[in-house]
């Protein structure tokens, strides 16, 4: 273990892993304080440009890219009201009204501080639990990483919105993607009309490009281009203030910071609905309820803590059981195994140093946010007076350039072009994006489980609960369902019965 | 733009449809129960039955008549189609004369397109595209050795 960390703090130590951590911070800062522009959309759109990176400084990029971008999203909120990453929403209200008060420079340095805090508490957690979760994974076989499947996509819909039907249909949407090309038992060319690129399925990268970049590109174009103005004011010293409020909140940090990770850690659920629970459990609890909503730290403290607490959570379920907790993990898989590390518990065996690299880069990477906050009070203004209008020709070109360089063919532009239009008309029916994209990236893993099982059993389902690892996720996942059935045909019931009510 | 439920619905049921048709010609795996068609075929299941559900939900809800498509004020509407179809132009242009033309002659075209339709400001708008243009190409063909083919450009750069 001491030698992996040795080596593990080389690979970290290495020139190209340091500047690739300050490059794609800044490229993160950029994106995430620009409004609307979301955290997954800066590592979707960074991916190619790591893509001749080493295994280390691509992961590097991807963890501080999310890291920077979820911290700069505060930036707009505060100053603006216009969340720069939906992550920011939960918490806006007060940092706009600290804003105006003249503390522009407490609310963001407070953002920058509380992040770091909530990600280093994050990345305790998991280092402590994926190897522990690790171990007993090891024992898991075909029939467990199945049920595991199952249950992380289920999840996935649960948390992604109050729609169940939609999310269904959303997820059943990425499970139909993910079956373009070879089959896993046969190598029968599913979906893929005569075409040798859709053989090895749909290009992944290209794909999330698509659905992330392309349809906040044609939002970004079809506003009006309008100057804002920026709040007066000059930021001042904020750093007594801030200490101050780590004094007094620290609870609510510690927390969020805690929440936030938990959240995190289930598939589908990302910062921003660590940062929205965060925000209102302290609401909740709070001894100064007055005081919300009109300029007050707290809810700042706590939804800053989590939802940067929220990126290193979903960092367990991916390298422990390579089920993805949130659609930034998602990429991070895709990139892994594009670089032949393959996540999962054997990880941990074969490529102790590579864990201890991720977590070492989480490390850097969150305390990367507090001369990047200093920078953020700075350099706000700059950022926020570019028009959008000459941001989006740039990141259409990024975004084609990148979808060309995945495999260096045309075929990446058509599929992120194709994949980009399913979005845009995924978001105008109000379908939401996440169970797609889940559904991409553990399709294939779910179907090989499944056919490998049925394989071994000779098509016996009572087989999927012999063990008693798989018995004990089968009937968790049996239950799962039954009762958000339940729950659905109850709701059903009750409506039909007061709308009778009503009509007699 | 928004889609009604029912009309979105009755898409997803009908791909679901045509799914569960298309794999009854998957080929079967002698002495196997499941073969390629298995997986598939529950998702085609699947959107059958939460596409169907959606379609029920909608009429439902929508007393009457559902308005499948409610389309924004003309101003927002045309704005919106323009933007579709320049992404739509870019991404076609560079997939169909990215090896001709050459990339950099295309990213630097449709960067000056967007600023100039964006931004009404030529000289700025041309000084940034050239700018970008450069920028992109040390970025991607210098630094990052990524092959994009360079056309009419091939020997020049």
């Amino acid at each position: 273990m001491f030698s992996d960390l040795i080596s593990a703090a080389v690979l970290v130590a290495s020139p190209d892993t340091l500047l690739s951590i300050v490059v794609a911070s800044f490229f993160g800062f950029v994106v995430g304080a620009l409004p609307g522009l979301t955290a997954t959309m800066a590592v979707a759109l960074l991916i190619p440009i790591t893509f001749l990176l080493s295994p280390i400084a691509a992961i590097a990029s991807i963890v501080s890219a999310a890291a920077m971008s979820i911290f700069a999203g505060d930036i707009p909120g505060a100053l603006l009201r216009i969340p720069g990453t939906p992550a920011s929403a939960a918490y806006m209200t007060d940092a706009n009204a600290l804003v105006e008060k003249g503390e522009a420079g407490f609310v963001i340095g407070a953002s920058a501080v509380f992040g770091t805090i909530g990600g280093i508490i994050g990345t305790v957690i998991l280092i402590a639990a994926s190897p522990l979760l690790a171990n007993f994974a090891l024992t898991f076989s075909s029939f467990e990483f199945f049920w595991l499947g199952c249950l992380g996509l289920s999840c996935a819909v649960l948390v992604a919105g109050d729609d169940l039907l939609k999310g269904m249909a959303s997820l059943m949407i990425g499970l139909l993607i993910a079956c373009v090309g070879m089959d896993y038992t046969t190598g029968f060319p599913r979906f893929t009309f005569g075409s040798w690129a859709l053989l090895e399925g749909i290009s992944f990268i290209p794909a999330l490009i698509g659905m992330f970049a392309l349809p906040e590109i044609l939002r970004l174009l079809s506003q009006e281009a309008t100057v804002r103005k920026l709040p007066e004011g000059a930021p001042g010293s904020a750093l007594s203030k801030i200490g101050r409020a780590g004094r007094r909140y620290w609870w609510p940090s510690l927390r969020g910071s805690v929440m936030g990770t938990a959240i995190g850690s289930l598939p589908g659920a990302g910062a921003d609905i660590a940062a929205w629970i965060s925000v209102a459990v302290t609401r909740r609890a709070t001894r100064e309820p007055e005081k919300w909503g009109k300029g007050h730290i707290e809810p700042i403290v706590a939804g800053g803590s989590a939802n940067n607490a929220a990126l290193a959570g979903a960092w367990i379920p991916a390298l422990v059981f390579a089920i993805p907790g949130d659609t930034i993990t998602a990429i991070a898989i895709g990139v892994l195994y594009l670089k032949g590390v393959n996540p999962g518990p054997m990880v941990f065996l074969e490529n102790g140093q590579m864990v201890y690299a991720v977590f070492l880069v989480f490390f850097l990477a969150n305390l990367m946010l507090i001369p990047f906050g200093w920078l953020g009070i700075r350099m706000a203004g700059l950022v926020l007076r570019v028009p959008t209008t000459v941001i989006a020709p740039t990141l259409l070109i990024l975004a084609c350039l990148g979808a060309f360089a995945i495999n260096n063919d045309m075929s990446g532009l058509l599929v992120m072009i194709g994949l980009g239009v399913l979005a845009a008309i995924m978001n105008a029916s109000g379908l939401p994006l996440a169970p797609t994209v889940l559904g991409i990236v553990m399709g294939k893993i779910v179907e090989q489980n499944l056919m490998q099982s049925l394989i071994s059993t000779q098509g016996d389902l009572l087989a999927f609960f012999d063990r008693p690892g798989s018995a004990v996720l089968g009937v968790l996942t049996l239950a799962l369902w039954g009762s958000v059935m339940v729950r659905a045909v109850y709701g059903l019931l009750r409506k039909s019965h007061s709308a009778r009510r009503a009509q007699s | 733009m928004q889609i009604h439920d029912t009309a979105i619905g009755a898409l997803l049921a009908l791909l679901g449809v045509a799914v569960i048709w298309h794999v009854g010609s998957f080929p079967q795996v002698a002495g196997q129960s499941y073969g390629p068609d298995l997986f598939p075929r529950l998702t085609g299941i699947g959107l059958v039955i939460f596409g169907g559900g959606l379609v029920l939900r909608g009429v439902r809800t929508a007393e009457g008549a559902p308005k499948l498509l409610t389309m924004p004020d003309a101003v927002t509407l045309r704005r919106g189609t323009l933007a579709a179809l320049y992404i739509l132009a870019s991404v076609f242009a560079i997939v169909l004369f990215g090896e001709t033309v050459g990339i950099q002659i295309l990213v630097f075209v449709i960067l000056l397109v967007g600023l100039l339709a964006a931004f009404r400001r030529p000289v700025m708008s041309l000084a940034l595209a050239v700018g970008l243009t450069v920028a992109f190409d040390l970025i991607f063909r210098m630094l990052l050795r990524v092959p994009v083919p360079s056309g009419l450009l091939t020997g020049v750069l």
